[in-house]
Order: structure tokens, then C-alpha cells, then sequence
């Protein structure tokens, strides 16, 4: 089934620059999904319109075939999906234990283990630990969240390559041993090959890739 | 996690925002509660003041036949204001006799002349109320025994404790008041009570024999009306009015000459209140200083914190973008961020208690000792008949404690919140109103 749907999204900046021109797609539960594509093309527009963070110029976004505009978008934001973004947007003042807290009910420590950080580094400033382990806490975030859908803007982008490859390892299983919709905006093709599906944004148009692509 | 744990969580954590933040509202709030301690104990010198400079007026009726009419003085005291403290006076001369006719003994010593015919005379002070007379109320005469004459007095004096040594008399005693030009016309009078001056008489030596205060008797108006026209009917040359609040003086004496009956023709209206006004003056300039400083320290609080929470958010943006990423609603954030504030707020006002406490008693009771000075220079504390009755050399000045109270320190609190909450609310409106997309493509 389907968890989220875009019916022929429209988005133009100010009203007038047009950088989604009716964007259509489906995305279901235990898949990892990647949208490619140029700079400036509109991938985080889009993944913005799928978190809530904006509305879409025409066109719908649903939830589990619930137009998110009627539901609500700060319900949506807060309840169905989570954010993973490139500069880890931790809250600096705040452990990792209590950033994980912000959103979750559960107890953070084990997701936090369960990702990789010690009882003794999550208790430290965010701000102290490495960028891969800022990303781990930034996951354990989206992930204790129970949100059933996870957006990852450009999640591996600040990261080396074996730290990136340990995050994707993070993101894919979330997806398939989690069961969540996982949708990551990157540029990057190492991780793009990853994802279950490959959508690729030009023009303002969304198309489906294939993986070996 | 709440908005109050991530609340503590910043002020804890934010150390140096949060003592910065803590100096700025203390010393705000410092200055804001050393104003009202000032402006308070202001209020308090200006009441004192009003306590100890009677305003009142006095009604003169220019022919002593006709006196002030009784009617007249009922509709007086029934204006609103009046504080019910009145006299009513009048003048004359007398002969003195004990009570087997025999001339009394007048003090001489220390008099201009003794005129003809005044040779046993002395002044006359006919009175509604002795003790209200500015001869007692200017703190010159003090009563050593017996008791006044009040309006229900009927043929009693007071004399002065010279003049009944001097005599042999004490109270109780009868003597006789005998009018001057009608040698035979006496009425036989009961000493009520016996009065010394506690104040060297200003006009020893240019003062005629019965002007002299040794001489100087008091009693009732009606038998002054008695001694002089033969009846018994009270009449009264001079009406003293006071009034509970001098800055109302000017409203009751234009109601008083809008009085029905009354006839200005044959009366005259005189204000007293000028060492009130004198004193008001320089406590005036004061009130207007700290007047304005109060309104300055709160505009320059407001601009000044507004100014100080907008830079703090704007380098919060972040922050709140991902607050909002995460579903935590715009009020949720705004609260946190007024509750930041109000912690530190709540610090600052509690430590301002002491820092206010020490600096208005310093600053506020040299101020004030100022003002006292000129206060006190600007009115005559030699007391008058003319100067409002009030007792001289005490303005109850000099007992003002400059001290912060609980009404200011509440106000303080008061306006501490909403000052924090109208500078929250202008400093957090412009990420407020922001999308949440917007915020973090400026975060990015």
C-alpha cells in the first residue's frame, strides 16, 4: 500500500519561477527511495512539500491517501514523517540523549547504542562528537520518532566514504528491517544505487530511473 | 521533552547568554524599582506636607455687627472636602474684674503705652473652637491646665497663667468681663483653663498694654456678643475653614462664593496655602525628574531588551527551524523562548530587591535631603497667622525612609513580565511568521 502520494504537484517559487511542473509518484512502507538531480532543481523543494514544511502551488500530497493540506501540516510534520539533513540539524545545546528525547517517548540510550554511540558519548555536547556520529544521533532522532516516513536531505554529504556507507547501511535497514518509507534527496550515485527506487528530477518533471542506471 | 525542560536546558546550559541576559534585566529592573522607591517616598513628603500645611481659607466679615451669617457657615461644612475643622472668630477689648468688681491686674511690663481706659484691659479672642485658633494651632500657645473653649461653651475664658498668678486665680474661678466704653456692662465668666506661650511675643515694645499676650483672654463667642451688644447671639467676625487636601482649596472656595445667601458685598474670601505651595514646588521639580526617569528607563528597557532578543533569536533560527521540522508548534517555541526570558527575569527581580534597596536609600535620601533643604528654606517655619496653622519646624520630612515597598516591588515584577513578554513577542515575530521552509533554506 501506498503510504504517501504526489498527484500532480505544482510548485513555483514567489509564483512565478515554476520548479515543479505536476509531479506524480507513489511511495509505499520498507522501501528506500532516491530523487537525483541537478542543483537548483527542486529535490528539496519536493522533499519539503512531502514533509509538511511547505504547500505545494496546485496539485496534493497524501498520507495514507489523506491530503496532508486537509489533515494539517504541522500534524504531519510532528506525527507521520521525520527530517535527516545534511548539517544534522542537532539542537548545540543538548545531548544526544536529549535531542533523541525531543521527539521520542522511548528511551533514547538504546537507539542511540543500537546506532553506534556509547552510553558515555551520548551524553556528551552534540557538538563534541564527530559528523558521522552527529548523523547517527540525527537518525536516532528520525528514527525514535515512530515516524513512518524518513526525509534525508543530502544525509551522507558532509561524511568520508566509510562513514557514508555505514549511514546508507543505517537508512536501508530502517527501511526494510524497520518497515519505514525512507526518501533521501542526494547527489550522490554511490548511495542513489542503494535505494530500492530511483527517481530523478529535471526539468521539473519527476521520472523513475532504473537502479543499474 | 517539554518546553520548560528545553527552557531550564538552554539557561542552564547557555551560561554566558543567560548571565548577560540576567545583568541586562537586573540592572533594568534595578533602575525601574529605584524610581518608584524615590517617586513613593515623594508621595509620602508631599502628604506629610499637606498634613503639616493646612490649606484653608478664611471668610472676613467687614462689619462685626453683621458678622458671618450661621446658615452660611452650616452650608460651608456641608461642602465636600472640607476636612470639618473650623473657627470661628472675632475681636474685641475688656475690662477684667474678680468677682466682687475689683480691677484686675493687667502685665504692663514690655508695653508700648497702656492706653486711657485700658488701664485693666486686654484683648478679647472670641472663639468657636480655642484650640483651632492659629494662636494654638502655630504651636505658640499650649493649654497647662483646663480645658478649651469649644462651641458649646457658655461664659468661660482662658487666661494666661501670668495673669492668674498674678491675680490669684485658677480654674473655676469667677471673674467679670467688663465692656470698655459701658464701664457698667459686665458679665461674670468662669475660668475654663489656663494657656501659657511657649514663644517670646515678636512685638514686646511696640505692642499696646492689651495686646500683650500675658493679657490676651479667650472665650466663647456668645459672650463676646454679650460683653459687646448686650445679647447673647454668637456672631463672628472671622470664619477659618480647613480643607483635607490643600490642591482642593481652589474648587471649595469657588463653591463657597457660589453659595446661595451669601453676600460678598459685606464679606471678603482669603486663601491660605502658600507655604504649601511653596513646599510643593520644590518637591514638584523631584516628582518631574523621577517622573521622567521612569518613563525614559521604561522606553529605553523596552527598545533596549526588544533589541537585545531580536539579535539572541536571530542567531536562533536554526533552532527554531528544526524545532518546527519536528512538528513542535510555533507557540511551543515562542513560549520556550518567553520562558527563557521570564527565568532569567525572575533571578534578576528577586536579586534587584537587595542591589534597589541599597542604591534608592543612598541616591533617593540624598535626593530628598535636597529637596528638604530647599523645602523647608522655601517655607516660613517661624509659623504665622498666616501660614496655614501648621505646627512650624516639623514637615514630617525628615522621618521619610527612602525604602523599596511591597506595592513597588509587585509593580516592578508586573511590569518586568509584560515588558518580557511584549519583547519577546516583537523580537520573536519576524522567524515567527516564517514558513518553516523558509527558515531552514536560511538555515542551509
Amino acid at each position: 500500500m501506498n503510504i504517501m502520494e504526489i498527484q500532480n504537484v505544482q510548485y513555483a517559487y514567489d509564483g512565478k519561477k515554476k520548479v515543479l511542473k505536476g509531479v506524480n509518484a507513489q511511495m509505499e512502507q520498507g522501501r528506500m527511495y532516491a530523487i537525483l538531480g541537478p542543483s537548483g532543481c527542486g529535490k528539496t523543494t519536493l522533499l519539503s512539500l512531502l514533509g509538511g514544511l511547505d504547500s505545494p502551488t496546485s496539485g496534493q500530497i497524501l498520507y495514507q491517501g489523506e491530503d496532508i493540506a486537509k489533515t494539517g501540516l504541522a500534524d504531519h510534520r510532528r506525527s507521520h514523517v521525520a527530517f535527516i539533513f545534511q548539517s544534522y540539524n542537532l539542537i548545540d545545546y543538548l545531548t544526544p540523549i536529549e535531542n533523541v528525547a525531543l521527539t521520542s517517548k522511548l528511551p533514547p540510550l538504546p537507539i542511540l547504542e543500537q546506532l553506534g554511540l556509547t552510553a558515555e558519548e551520548a551524553k556528551r555536547n552534540v557538538l563534541k562528537l564527530s559528523g558521522g556520529q552527529q548523523q547517527r544521533v540525527a537518525i536516532a532522532r528520525a528514527l525514535a520518532s515512530d515516524a513512518q516516513v524518513i526525509l534525508a536531505d543530502e544525509p551522507t554529504g558532509n561524511l568520508d566514504e566509510d562513514t557514508a556507507a555505514e549511514i546508507t547501511a543505517i537508512l536501508k535497514d530502517s527501511a526494510h528491517k524497520s518497515g519505514k518509507c525512507v526518501v533521501i534527496v542526494t547527489h550522490s550515485n554511490e548511495l542513489a544505487k542503494e535505494a530500492d527506487v530511483v527517481f530523478r528530477l529535471r526539468k521539473g518533471d519527476l521520472q523513475i530511473l532504473d537502479t543499474s542506471e | 521533552m517539554s518546553l520548560w525542560k528545553r527552557a531550564c536546558l538552554y539557561s542552564i546550559r547557555k551560561k554566558g547568554k543567560t548571565i548577560t541576559l540576567l545583568a541586562f534585566l537586573l540592572v533594568m529592573a534595578t533602575m525601574m524599582l529605584t524610581c518608584l522607591s524615590i517617586q513613593s517616598a515623594t508621595e509620602t513628603a508631599n502628604a506629610n506636607i499637606k498634613k503639616a500645611l493646612l490649606g484653608y481659607f478664611t471668610i472676613n466679615a467687614k462689619h462685626l455687627e453683621s458678622g458671618i451669617p450661621e446658615d452660611a457657615v452650616s452650608s460651608i461644612l456641608a461642602i465636600n472636602s472640607l476636612s470639618g475643622r473650623y473657627t470661628l472668630r472675632s475681636y474685641s477689648h475688656a475690662n477684667y474684674y474678680d468677682a466682687d468688681g475689683k480691677p484686675l491686674e493687667i502685665n504692663t511690663e514690655g508695653a508700648a503705652q497702656v492706653p486711657e481706659g485700658y488701664e485693666n484691659a486686654g484683648k478679647i479672642v472670641a472663639n468657636s473652637n480655642s484650640q483651632e485658633d492659629s494662636y494654638f494651632t502655630d504651636g505658640g500657645f499650649v493649654l497647662t491646665g483646663g480645658s478649651a473653649v469649644t462651641a458649646g461653651s457658655r461664659n468661660e475664658v482662658l487666661i494666661h497663667e501670668k495673669f492668674a498668678q498674678h491675680n490669684g486665680l485658677a480654674v473655676g474661678d469667677t471673674m467679670l468681663l467688663g465692656n470698655v466704653s459701658e464701664n457698667a456692662h459686665t458679665i461674670p465668666v468662669t475660668v475654663a483653663g489656663i494657656f501659657t506661650n511657649t514663644k517670646e511675643q515678636d512685638s514686646i515694645g511696640i505692642a499696646p498694654s492689651y495686646d500683650l499676650y500675658d493679657n490676651i483672654v479667650f472665650t466663647d463667642l456668645s459672650t463676646a456678643s454679650f460683653l459687646l451688644y448686650g445679647d447673647g447671639t454668637a456672631s463672628s467676625q472671622y470664619g477659618d475653614f480647613y480643607v483635607n487636601d490643600p490642591d482642593d482649596l481652589d474648587r471649595i472656595m469657588t463653591e463657597v462664593q457660589r453659595l446661595p445667601g451669601m453676600d460678598w458685598e459685606s464679606c471678603t474670601l482669603t486663601r491660605y496655602d502658600n507655604d504649601y505651595q511653596n513646599a510643593k514646588e520644590s518637591l514638584e521639580g523631584l516628582r518631574n525628574i523621577v517622573f521622567i526617569a521612569i518613563a525614559v528607563v521604561s522606553v529605553i528597557c523596552f527598545l533596549v531588551l526588544a533589541l537585545f532578543l531580536t539579535l539572541r533569536l536571530r542567531g536562533r533560527v536554526h533552532e527554531t527551524g528544526v524545532y518546527l521540522a519536528m512538528g513542535i508548534s510555533k507557540g511551543s517555541v515562542l513560549l520556550q523562548y518567553l520562558l527563557e526570558v521570564i527565568l532569567a527575569a525572575a533571578i534578576a527581580l528577586l536579586l534587584s530587591y537587595g542591589v534597589s534597596s541599597a542604591i534608592s536609600n543612598q541616591i533617593g535620601s540624598r535626593l530628598l535631603s535636597q529637596v528638604t533643604t530647599e523645602t523647608y528654606e522655601a517655607v516660613d517655619l517661624t509659623g504665622n497667622a498666616e501660614s496655614g496653622g501648621g505646627p512650624a519646624g516639623d514637615l514630617g520630612l525628615s522621618e521619610i525612609i527612602v525604602a523599596v515597598s511591597a506595592k513597588d516591588y509587585l509593580t516592578v515584577w508586573a511590569f518586568g513580565m509584560v515588558l518580557c513578554t511584549a519583547s519577546t513577542a516583537l523580537a520573536a515575530y519576524p522567524v515567527m511568521k516564517m514558513k518553516p521552509k523558509s527558515i531552514l533554506t536560511q538555515m542551509s
